[in-house]
């Protein structure tokens, strides 16, 4: 079940434009996400299977309404639409087995800048500057890092990278471009 | 003579004590609250006791708070660090790390294509795959699910099998488990007992930990679940209630004494065989069973009614005869009594139930102390003062005169039988486990609440099944699923925990990935198509379909996923050949409809046993009434011969009171529909008890009103105890009051209606 986190982890990224405009350390986070706006934008995710020395591309588009729902419409190459609220996680408006809401209460706390669930479960490295930083997690469980080595987050102003290093060569990527970010 | 036999009781007495206090200080030997052991144990296979043991096993050892507070997270630590401290709680668990999960990749992996639930196969043979195809796309682009490898899994088969069997719905969001109900979240918390649920330690040590963590934490709700919640309070009920009737009647035993004999020298002699009666009963009780049960000396307290009742009838007639006292005058007639009772108390013995044979042990060696106190101590002691007996006496004897031969023969056996013809036609029975139940209803609510939430069951009703080996066994579950399936879905039965929905039979799984192979065949080209695969992997991916291992039930079992599953399988069977067994408990809702199907299930197939534990023992409680039931009147039989033996013509005077007094509430029960039960019988013995000494103490001093006083007295002291239990809130001594009441009540009316009209010579001699 811990597994469902690789998942939270993912979408939860979008809280972490916050740190953009702030000091580079997870105590001023939560304060900078509080003050979140609403965003939207483009994504493009990339998986790696390193057995088959194969990259799966896809990309859509990511919406989130603050406290509410977080929305991952896929366009390419298939069509669908996940969406997270409190009550769970929704595939194409029908309710997603085998996913508790615990995970999306997670996602939405993460996204609402409770950050004391992240660094319960994870080891969090900050480096760079306001303009240009890095995030690197190592997950605190011996049971979790056996399917997650590490997880990095990149950004500026905004978040623009996220990678998820899950052992045995394969990793999963997501490049995010914010819609007119000023 | 008589003072060689005062010594030899003495003696006797005081190698009772010292049994008693090496049962208690070296063999330690203690006070059981466990309410349950008036039940039977026979009767059963040991297979089903076996059976019984292991599913009650989770609601007896460990219990369960659900708590709902506003600061959930801080106020749940709070509770657990209480807990924590209490010596009375080995282990708690609150955290979903506290359940080690193990390695669910590694056991179910390998053998994830065999494993398809219900839903997916009938999916895959009706044909729609396309579906399956399209859930499986995403998934692949981003997984967020174990090993959702596109040549290992790429429908995600394993995922959609763990989520199937996890449990649902408990985990919060910071590792906390927790449970949702609509809009309410409530904290989760095991505790697993340090003690037996029935020890008062274990009782006290919990119930003081939640009480300070309850002040100090007013705004948090606590819902209770498990049996040591039970156990203490009906364990606090019978304490209060044994101390409260206690205390009454000695209050007012005393008061009535003290009024007629006014002295507490006498006072004094009367209440000591009722004290050594106790002390006797208690110690061998002690010595010989290794505990006592407190529903013992709940019921032990009407032992002190009778255990005065021979001091009250020795010391009238002392007080009446003064130094005319021969105890060759009373002796055959406290014998008489003591006999009579003690035969139907003997019957008492006979029962399989432990605890009631406890209680009866009890009452027997108590009336029998109680009777050798008074026939061989009082004597020597002085004699009670008269002029306070002469009077009250005289007062009773006016009243009696009043009743006297009011009831001629022919109109008691016609109301007699009258009483009879209406108990035969319109007695009802009522054997409802219910009757035991000592719980409060709060408490109740709280336990119904808990189950509900987390479809936990107290283990009391379930299907064992058997089977020759572990293949046969699962493919037995597997053919009445569908059955129990439908009940479920139809609404007549909550649920149930089949262990073959976890570890399929072969047949089962040779059949699930028959229909992977088709899904795959069918679907896995065009699923690489649509994410950008290429096809060329199908032939590779199809190889992990060659032979995979079957998931095996033991390996399930040994594994950390199958812990909770554990006590539905048997180990380790004795008896002919090789063979296995298991249970399927059914949970929740249970009505006639699934009753009916389930009993018709049980017995269309063999080794299929539908056990109700809770139907069994008010069964075991129906039957125990009808046998006791049977022995009292065969002890009756006995006791009416040796009347006809001792009082020729005139018995029928002796036994009228006793039998008609029991006549009387039968046929008052009957005429307002209140069902009989094992208690109300228990109570008739203690009408019977005292109606045979009044009888017969008419009966050997008919015209002394000492006897009528005693007789007056006895009557009044055991009405105030008994009228007492008939409001108590346990219905177990409820019955047993409302009975003694009435029964007590038609005792001193028959003694003097059944006498003769014509008073005889008025006797005080004093």
């Amino acid at each position: 079940m811990i597994l469902r986190l690789l998942f939270a982890v993912l979408l939860a990224l979008p809280a972490f434009n916050a740190l953009a405009n702030a000091s580079v350390d997870t105590a001023t986070l939560a304060q900078a996400l509080a003050d979140d706006e609403p965003n939207s934008g483009r994504f493009i995710q990339r998986r790696y299977l390193a057995d088959l020395d194969t990259t799966l591309e896809s990309e859509g588009r990511y919406e989130y309404q603050r406290g509410e729902r977080m929305t991952w419409r896929l366009e390419r190459p298939v069509v669908e639409t996940l969406s997270i609220s409190s009550e769970g996680v929704e595939r194409d408006g029908r309710p997603l087995e085998g996913l508790p809401a615990e995970v999306s209460r997670l996602i939405l706390s993460l996204l609402d800048g409770d950050f004391a669930a992240l660094e319960s479960r994870f080891t969090i490295t900050l480096e760079g500057t306001t303009q240009s930083w890095r995030a690197t997690l190592i997950p605190r469980d011996e049971q979790l890092r056996q399917h997650l080595e590490h997880a990095e987050l990149q950004g500026g102003a905004r978040i623009t990278k996220l990678g998820l290093w899950l052992g045995q060569g394969d990793r999963q990527t997501i490049e995010l471009t914010p819609d007119a970010y000023e | 003579m008589l003072r060689v036999g005062a010594w030899l009781w003495a003696l006797l007495l005081l190698l009772a004590c010292a049994l008693g206090a090496d049962a208690f200080l070296r063999q330690g030997a203690r006070f059981d609250t466990d309410i349950t052991a008036l039940l039977p144990q026979s009767g059963e296979s040991a297979l089903v006791q076996h059976a019984d043991r292991q599913l009650g096993e989770a609601f007896n050892d460990h219990f369960l708070l659900l708590i709902e507070a506003p600061e959930l997270a801080e106020v749940s630590r709070a509770l657990v660090d209480t807990l924590e401290r209490s010596d009375a709680v080995s282990s708690v668990q609150w955290r979903r790390d506290d359940f080690i999960q193990g390695d669910p990749l590694a056991l179910l992996g390998p053998s994830r294509y065999r494993l398809l639930d219900p839903e997916l196969a009938a999916r895959i043979e009706t044909g729609d795959t396309e579906g399956l195809r399209e859930e499986a796309r995403g998934q692949l682009l981003m997984p967020f699910g174990l090993d959702h490898h596109p040549l290992r899994d790429p429908f995600g088969l394993l995922d959609r099998h763990i989520a199937r069997i996890a449990p649902q719905g408990v985990g919060s969001d910071d590792g906390r488990l927790e449970i949702t109900d609509g809009e309410r979240r409530l904290g989760l918390v095991i505790g697993q007992l340090a003690g037996a649920p029935y020890a008062q330690s274990t009782q006290d040590g919990l119930e003081s930990a939640l009480a300070s963590f309850s002040a100090a934490h007013p705004q948090a709700r606590l819902v209770r679940s498990g049996m040591i919640f039970h156990a203490a309070a009906g364990a606090a009920q019978a304490r209060t209630e044994t101390g409260l009737i206690g205390t009454i009647e000695l209050v007012s035993l005393i008061a009535l004494l003290l009024l007629v004999f006014r002295s507490l020298k006498t006072l004094a002699t009367l209440l000591l065989p009722l004290a050594m009666a106790i002390l006797f009963a208690f110690s061998l009780t002690a010595w010989g069973f290794g505990r006592i049960n407190l529903m013992t000396l709940a019921f032990g307290t009407s032992l002190i009614g009778i255990a005065v009742d021979y001091a009250i009838h020795l010391q009238c007639l002392r007080a009446a005869q003064g130094k005319r006292f021969v105890l060759g005058d009373v002796a055959p007639g406290l014998t008489l009594g003591l006999v009579c009772s003690l035969l139907a108390y003997a019957a008492q013995v006979l029962t399989p139930l432990p605890g009631l044979r406890q209680m009866a042990v009890f009452v027997m060696l108590g009336l029998a102390a109680a009777w050798a106190t008074t026939l061989l101590w009082l004597p020597l002691l002085p004699a009670p003062p008269t002029h306070g007996v002469e009077r009250a006496a005289r007062l009773c004897w006016r009243l009696q005169a009043r009743l006297r031969g009011r009831l001629p023969p022919l109109l008691l056996a016609c109301a007699a039988a009258l009483l009879a013809l209406l108990a035969l036609l319109y007695s009802s029975a009522n054997d409802s486990l219910r009757l035991l139940n000592t719980s409060p209803a709060a408490l109740l609510d709280d336990e119904r609440e808990a189950q509900r939430l987390l479809e936990r069951d107290p283990g009391t009703r379930y299907l064992l099944v058997e089977a020759p080996n572990v293949e046969a066994w699962l493919e037995r579950v597997e053919s009445i699923t569908p059955s129990l399936q439908a009940l479920v879905d139809a609404q007549h039965l909550g649920d149930f925990d089949g262990l073959a929905a976890r570890v399929p039979s072969h047949a089962r799984q040779d059949r699930d990935l028959a229909l992977v192979r088709a899904l795959y065949t069918a679907e896995l080209g065009a699923l690489y198509r649509d994410t950008g695969l290429p096809e060329s992997l199908v032939p590779r991916a199809l190889e992990s379909l060659d032979d995979p291992p079957y998931l095996e039930l033991d390996a399930w079992l040994a594994s950390p996923l199958g812990t909770a599953d554990r006590r539905l399988w048997l180990e380790s069977l004795e008896g002919e050949g090789p063979r296995v067994a298991g249970m399927i408990p059914l949970e929740g809702a249970f009505d006639a409809q699934a009753r009916a199907s389930v009993e018709a299930l049980a017995a269309s197939q063999p080794g299929l046993t539908f056990v109700d534990r809770v139907e069994e023992i008010s069964a075991a409680l129906g039957r125990l009434r009808v046998e006791i039931g049977t022995w009292v009147s065969l002890a009756f039989a006995a006791i009416l011969a040796l009347m006809a033996l001792r009082y020729r013509a005139s018995a029928w005077r002796v036994v009228a009171p006793p039998l008609g007094a029991v006549l009387l509430v039968l046929g008052i029960y009957a005429a307002f529909g209140v069902s009989l039960n094992l208690f109300h019988l228990l109570a008739l013995l203690l009408v019977l008890g005292l109606g045979m000494d009044a009888g017969i103490f008419t009966a050997e001093h008919p015209s002394s009103a000492h006897v009528w006083l005693a007789v007056t007295l006895s009557a009044l002291a055991n009405l105030l105890a008994f009228g007492l239990l008939a409001f108590s809130a346990v219905p177990v001594l409820h019955a047993i009051g409302l009975t003694a009441l009435l029964g007590l009540l038609g005792v001193w009316l028959l003694v003097p209606l059944v006498q003769r009209r014509d008073p005889p010579p008025l006797d005080f001699r004093s």
